[in-house]
């Protein structure tokens, strides 16, 4: 595990497998641009907000958030797990891209799809373009978006799945090579991630295409909201996993090694991912414990199925801290706790992903109460959610997403990393800026303060906070968000900076140690695909076929809603 | 498979702790009598609100210490709640049913710092019953986004002791059917009589 | 320090550090729950019981 055997060498990525490297490259660049201007919309929101510094009118604040929401939750996160999952395939079984031109076509599927929905989003901006999609990313309806949008929506997704199958065939082709042995562990975690994805995104696929769409071109005059709202949290909650299990695959792959030891437990990371597509998707409802129209026992099923998916966090928080700690021992670290002092604090990438772990651990718990049905009153549409997602999907992915790029972008541009000074200070910064961001968040939203606000400031009322005062939770969600913008910044310093000297050899060692406990220590059925599968569907039946189909009773389009606003001039008449 | 002995205890130890998680929950219902949002409250034609309960919201007296408010949200204040409107005005120490819809988009019905929260989605009713005690001004905030103006979205609850209650009609700035209203005047004034007696 | 070094060792890695920090972290979860669920919700006034 030295470095030195790759000193002086140009050895990388980018060399042995240059389509692939090429591919994870742009996908990179189109995520980290969405970074860019999704975290400027970020700040954007934190100081107007507060009141601290307001310079749009009240009403963009929702073009704003519609921006961040989707650039950052749907773009940066999607973009940038199609790259490292396109890098695992690629690197674990060793064989290059199966055809370029097709990955090249999903590739191109993607972006023309996150335009037109950026466009649609953007265009917000404008008063004088009929274009608009200020409906937020859960874009419920009666709230109607201009068409583009949605059907940008639509081959967004598309070209998701057909990443998917890239994947897939890549793994057969292998297979077909390898009789009888088992997939290497990150391809694995990547068949299992997309095998949830399939399974998870037929609901917005559904919402979108069979209702959505025809209802924006004005071809169906209502759909009902609550079955659009459920139809969506389908797919809503399994997406926030869709973030999440690439930063595992990380945490469990290359963070043990960036600590200077290995995996404890192959068969083990191999359950948890088997855990998080069988559970993923059967929890949609706890979005949903303050809707009517849902009987209180879908909602006490989908909490305990909830509770459980905890299960593989928790074996992950050991497993991984475990790894960890076996490369602080192996370093001279000893003690209870002063092992913590032997890992490589110094090193940006290992320090945003132990960050993010951390940080994902805090957010844990806000999850927790997110997911216990009836102390969900507490906090449903509060601040406190957003305060929630940004340790979660905010932190524990976006800063895991950043630490890997420092250690993988001299991989794919055969370059070395440059302004190592500011990547040093960037994970920190992030986990301070976030700390107080965050915290602020959660004690606002106890205190009653709603999320997707422009001017959480009333009259006919005031907050009062349990813990503080209302005014300081202000400033540290103000301050929180300038220290988060500030790193970011950073970080695309240093990656562009990277990307735009010249060659040289790259200093980054990209071979990973085999688990302490290998993969030929699991259980055969541990890689039996179908059989999860077949497990995840019924799961789902059981949780969504009795509630959807008391919800269709009355009719799919009954109760319905015509769009708002309804100054919108339906396409399709425009075109006749 | 090899399983170190630490993870297998850490593993009995996080199912321990999921169950006791489900367990509070199913305490909280089963103990104070917490209930969810569900579909009790049915749905209504969002299209065709005035020919449903919601087409005169406002506070109704249907028992001695009972009440039915319907309210109805919309872009961007609800009815009743927001001044404009008519604040809710309900006496102390009463049991109150609300019964919320909404006439456009979806919106959200918080009254602040209290655990009374639910969605206002068009086509269906929130139902929920809460008691109130003594005399006080909740805030109402919609904390779901609905449209530009979101942010102007909320309302009052004004607790008033029961002796000063003068009855459902009061609250109601807009009344739309003349002849409920003085009806359910002339019911709350009997029954604020008769509360004022037991209370002296 | 290769990887070659790892071998009966590892067979009897305990990861007390671990334990020892997932022990602190439970503990610090398991009563955070206990006050935001017994103290700040069910002591709040108004609850649907309904």
């Amino acid at each position: 595990m030295s470095t030195e055997r790759i000193e002086g060498e140009l050895g990388a990525f980018r060399d042995e497998y240059p389509d692939a490297a090429n591919v994870v490259r742009k996908l990179f660049a189109v995520s980290f641009a969405a970074l860019g201007i999704g975290g400027l919309f970020g700040l954007i929101q934190a100081l107007h907000r507060t009141g601290v510094f307001r310079f749009i009118p009240s009403k963009d604040y929702y073009t704003v958030l519609t921006g961040h929401g989707v650039l950052l939750a749907l773009v940066f996160t999607i973009f940038f797990l199609c790259g490292i999952f396109t890098w695992s395939i690629v690197d674990s079984l060793e064989r290059p891209l199966e055809s370029v031109t097709f990955t090249k076509t999903w590739v191109a599927i993607m972006s023309t799809g996150s335009t037109m929905a950026g466009v649609a989003i953007l265009a917000g901006f404008v008063g004088e373009i009929p274009f608009q999609a200020d409906v937020l990313f859960t874009f419920y309806p009666p709230l109607q978006a201009h068409p583009i949008f949605y059907i940008g929506l639509a081959l967004f997704i598309i070209g998701t799945w057909l990443a998917g199958i890239d994947w897939f065939r890549t793994y057969w082709n292998w297979r077909g090579d390898n009789p009888g042995q088992s997939p290497p562990l990150r391809t694995f975690m990547v068949l299992m991630t997309m095998l949830m994805w399939y399974l998870s995104t037929l609901g917005v696929a559904v919402e979108v295409v069979f209702f959505l769409i025809p209802w924006s071109l004005g071809l169906i005059q209502a759909v009902d909201p609550l079955l659009m709202r459920t139809l969506f949290w389908y797919f809503g909650h399994p997406v926030v996993y869709f973030w999440l299990m690439p930063a595992y695959l990380i945490w469990y792959t290359i963070l043990p090694k960036l600590a200077g030891g290995r995996l404890f437990s192959d068969p083990l990371a191999r359950i948890v991912f088997v855990l998080f597509l069988v559970l993923s998707t059967p929890v949609g409802f706890h979005h949903q414990y303050m809707d009517p129209g849902i009987p209180e026992g879908f909602k006490f099923l989908a909490m305990s199925n909830t509770m459980f998916l905890l299960l593989p966090s928790l074996l992950t928080a050991f497993t991984v801290v475990a790894s960890m700690e076996y490369g602080a021992r192996r370093n001279g670290g000893t003690g209870y706790l002063s092992w913590l002092r032997n890992l490589p604090w110094g090193e940006p990438a290992f320090a945003a992903m132990a960050l993010a772990g951390l940080m994902f651990a805090a957010g844990g718990f806000s999850g927790m109460v997110n997911a216990g049905m009836n102390v969900n009153y507490l906090v449903h549409n509060t601040l406190w959610v957003p305060g929630h997602f940004h340790l979660t999907v905010g932190t524990a992915v976006a800063l895991t997403f950043m630490g890997v790029t420092y250690w993988l972008w001299p991989q794919l541009t055969g370059k070395r990393l440059q302004h190592r000074t500011l990547a040093t200070i960037q994970p920190y910064l992030w986990f301070v800026g976030m700390t107080l961001m965050s915290n602020a968040m959660h004690r606002g939203g106890l205190a009653g303060i709603p999320r997707r606000t422009a001017e959480p400031q009333y009259e006919n009322f005031e907050f009062e906070a349990l813990f503080g005062t209302i005014g300081e939770i202000r400033w540290q969600i103000a301050l929180g968000g300038i220290l988060l913008t500030l790193s970011l910044t950073l970080f695309l310093i240093v990656v562009v900076g990277t990307w735009l000297v010249d060659r040289s050899a790259i200093a980054v060692d990209g071979d990973l140690p085999p688990a302490l406990s290998g993969p030929e220590e699991a259980p055969r059925a541990i890689n039996n695909l179908r059989l999860w599968l077949v497990i995840a569907v019924v799961l789902v039946a059981l949780a969504y076929g009795p509630p959807l189909y008391t919800m269709i009773q009355d009719g799919l389009f009954y109760p319905g809603q015509p769009p708002q606003p309804t100054a919108l001039e339906p396409l399709w008449e425009v075109l006749l | 498979m090899h399983i170190h002995r630490f993870e297998k205890v850490w593993l009995a130890l996080a199912l321990v702790f999921i169950l006791g998680l489900i367990s509070t929950i199913a305490y909280g219902a089963v103990g104070p009598g917490i209930e969810m949002i569900d579909a009790e409250g049915g749905t209504v034609d969002p299209q065709n609100l005035d020919e449903t309960e919601f087409a005169d919201p406002g506070v109704e007296q249907v028992g001695e210490d009972e009440y039915e408010v319907y309210v109805v949200a919309k872009q961007f204040s609800f009815e009743p709640g927001t001044p404009a409107n008519g604040v809710i005005r309900v006496p102390a120490n009463s049991e109150v049913t609300f019964y919320v819809t909404s006439q456009d988009v979806v919106h959200g019905f918080e009254v602040v710092g209290t655990n009374l929260n639910t969605m206002a989605i068009p086509g269906q009713v929130s139902k929920m019953t809460v008691e109130f005690g003594d005399a006080a001004t909740y805030g109402i905030v919609c904390n779901e986004y609905c449209g530009a103006a979101h942010h102007a979205m909320e309302g009052r609850i004004v607790v008033v002791p029961e002796s000063e209650y003068e009855g459902p009609g009061a609250t109601n700035a807009t009344s739309g059917n003349e002849t409920t209203t003085n009806a359910s005047v002339a019911a709350a004034q009997q029954v604020a009589g008769s509360a004022t007696e037991v209370t002296a | 320090m290769s990887t070659e070094t790892a071998g009966e060792d590892d067979e009897h890695f305990d990861p007390i550090g671990t334990a020892t920090l997932i022990g602190i972290y439970m503990a610090i979860v398991v009563l955070m729950w206990i006050f935001t669920y017994f103290i700040e919700f069910l002591g709040r006034g108004l609850t649907i019981v309904g």
